[in-house]
């Protein structure tokens, strides 16, 4: 039995971010919610999600003065939040080759919250999740690191719209 | 007899003279027999100059209060002094000596009085209190007590639960007369909102309290000066108290929204639960607007099934109040009967104390569901079966994302009290699960990217999705179940 349109197929719209930062395949997908709230997520292509790559450790202190886990929101408006550009980074990524990867926003937004079960289970990230989606190619797959923004996308956001199986 | 006694004299021929109408003087005077106040304008005004005009010696008519005849003439005689002692700005009036009483009426009539207005002059004469009967009746109400209160500028009617005839008088002319109370009082008048004007009653009253004696004749002449014009009745209204009509409803569609649901001014669903049923009860009661509240409520693709949502209407300004109990069955019929998409049941009158029942069953009533599930992994009966041997399960619940934009980032924890799972096929069961108010099925099943711990998915190491949900039950013994 088919797989039905699960919950992210439902109330999502993806656009792909490729090749991030000049990096190749480092590919990010973004799920925007129809209440223009967006997840930032690893798409298929991502170096982190092929086979036998083991995720050591993630941190989300991406420099002296900034730890995304000091973002703190409060009241409807999410007052406190910490800004994002679309090159602001939001973790590093090692892997127990030795490589490091560092995500980043891709959007201009608004923090609202980071994913912290990824810290105890890193595994969580490259769980292939079934319901998430049905792709445009029948195949099942993609993973989330859900770190959550909100509010008014850019124009450029607009300008990768579409899946990208490859670089450019 | 003469609603007037002998020690009133002095001041009814000073009020009168600048100006003062009969009605306004026996209220200086402390008149409280009502009686006194009904008779019709110009017997009033006849009668007090009369009154005045006369002494005691003659009979009959007049006041019967024992008073020497003597001391009586001095008294006219010192009319000037009286007045001082009445006025202490000065402003001395002289008594008319010896009048002739149909003249002092000619000039008194044409006169609006200096105190009221003209309100107790003209607007409790008969022909005015018609006007205001006709207005009550053309506007076709119905209602057994009523309240009749008057707006005197700038004073504002008090409102109660009940029939309400508003009159509300302006009087243009004399609006500023109180306004260098704000100079004198500055701190009793705070700044206007809306551009209303800062000289409200209360305000006023404030400062009349406050203001000294000296202060106040300094820039308020005493007695008031006569106005030329009369006050104008701006406007009568009608008001009636609100009415609450309950019940409980039972949706059946899975593209309805329980309120209306438009976004810049465009309807994106059609029709709502709220508005199937309001439109009935609008027309039956002749309502101005409602306003609709209920325990909680469901998704648009969310059916209420078993005996449904209990639901409170408060109808605004009704027309129409009485309604007897085959009546609001038929009611029920006709809303039953206009739509296959909800239903409604216990429809019946109730009072205020509805809303706290509606918060109540929002908050603190349990709910059971019944949630048709789609795992990833092929299930088996067995591995679906510890759910059913879980009980009071805590789970921590963030803010959906759905509804992330208008709610705050929080983290609520409820309690799954009880499940029963049914099983249909390697990826397919049913769901059944009581749960404390203000649970989010949904996000308990897919887990919401993780944000609701535990989940469905990790209770049973798949990964689930809710393809339909039902509400079975809101557990709230109220509104009362009637025999349909």
């Amino acid at each position: 039995m088919a797989a039905p349109p699960g919950v992210t197929e439902r109330y999502f719209t993806r656009w792909y971010k490729p090749d991030v930062k000049g990096n190749l395949c480092e590919d990010h997908c973004i799920l925007q919610h129809s209440n223009r709230i967006c997840v930032i997520t690893l798409a298929e292509a991502h170096p982190l999600l092929q086979n036998g790559k083991t995720i050591k450790s993630i941190n989300y202190q991406i420099s002296a003065n900034c730890s995304r886990l000091q973002n703190k929101v409060s009241g409807k408006s999410k007052r406190g939040a910490q800004f994002l550009t679309e090159l602001a980074p939001l973790c590093r990524i090692s892997c127990s080759d030795g490589k490091e990867y560092t995500i980043y926003s891709c959007i201009r937004g608004r923090l609202m919250e980071v994913n912290e079960n990824i810290l105890d289970n890193p595994a969580i990230l490259q769980e292939k999740k079934a319901a998430c989606c049905s792709g445009k190619d029948g195949t099942s797959v993609t993973t989330e690191l859900s770190v959550t923004q909100q509010r008014n996308l850019c124009l450029s956001l607009q300008k990768v719209k579409g899946p990208f199986k490859g670089p450019p | 007899m003469f609603a007037l006694t002998e020690k009133n004299r002095s001041i009814a021929q000073l009020l009168l003279n600048t100006g003062t109408c009969p009605r306004c003087v026996f209220r200086f005077c402390c008149v409280g027999l009502q009686a006194s106040y009904r008779h019709p304008y110009k017997d009033l005004l006849r009668e007090l100059h009369e009154f005045l005009e006369y002494n005691k010696e003659k009979e009959d008519k007049f006041c019967c209060e024992i008073a020497d005849p003597p001391r009586k003439r001095i008294r006219l005689e010192n009319m000037g002094e009286g007045a001082e002692d009445l006025s202490q700005n000065g402003a001395l009036q002289q008594a008319p000596v010896a009048d002739d009483v149909n003249v002092a009426m000619e000039n008194s009539t044409q006169k609006v009085c200096n105190v009221c207005l003209g309100i107790l002059q003209e607007f409790c004469e008969m022909d005015f209190v018609k006007k205001v009967c006709q207005k009550v009746n053309s506007a076709e109400y119905q209602f057994t007590s009523f309240v009749f209160s008057v707006s005197l500028p700038p004073q504002l009617s008090v409102r109660e639960s009940l029939f309400e005839v508003s009159v509300v008088f302006a009087h243009p002319e004399t609006d500023e007369d109180c306004h260098f109370l704000a100079t004198v009082c500055s701190d009793c008048f705070k700044p206007a909102k809306n551009k209303q004007s800062i000289f409200t009653r209360m305000a006023i009253i404030k400062a009349l309290d406050k203001i000294k004696e000296e202060d106040f004749h300094e820039h308020f002449p005493c007695p008031p000066s006569s106005p030329k014009n009369i006050c104008a009745a701006l406007e009568i209204q009608c008001t009636n108290g609100a009415i609450f009509v309950a019940g409980r409803y039972n949706k059946y569609s899975r593209n309805l929204p329980q309120t209306p649901w438009i976004i810049d001014g465009e309807r994106k669903m059609e029709s709502s639960v709220e508005e199937l049923i309001s439109e009935h009860l609008m027309t039956a009661f002749k309502a101005d607007s409602f306003n609709f509240s209920s325990s909680g409520r469901e998704d648009v693709d969310v059916r209420t099934l078993g005996s449904g949502r209990p639901f409170a209407i408060e109808l605004v300004n009704p027309h129409r109040i009485h309604f007897t109990a085959m009546e609001m069955k038929e009611l029920q019929q006709k809303i039953n009967n206009s739509s296959d998409k909800i239903k409604v049941r216990d429809l019946q009158l109730v009072t205020r104390e509805a809303i706290g029942h509606m918060k109540e069953g929002e908050e603190e009533k349990t709910k059971t569901y019944s949630a048709l599930i789609w795992t990833d992994k092929a299930i088996q009966k067995e591995d679906i079966a510890l759910l059913d041997d879980m009980k009071e399960l805590k789970i921590d619940q963030k803010t959906p994302l759905r509804v992330l934009h208008r709610r705050p980032l929080a983290v609520r924890s409820r309690v799954i009290h009880t499940m029963k799972s049914e099983y249909i096929d390697d990826h397919h069961f049913r769901l059944h699960l009581k749960t404390q108010a203000g649970t989010y099925i949904k996000e308990f099943v897919h887990g919401d990217f993780g944000r609701t711990k535990p989940n469905i998915g990790l209770l049973l190491k798949r990964t689930a999705d809710i393809l339909e949900l039902d509400v079975e039950s809101v557990d709230v013994d109220w509104p009362p179940t009637l025999n349909d």
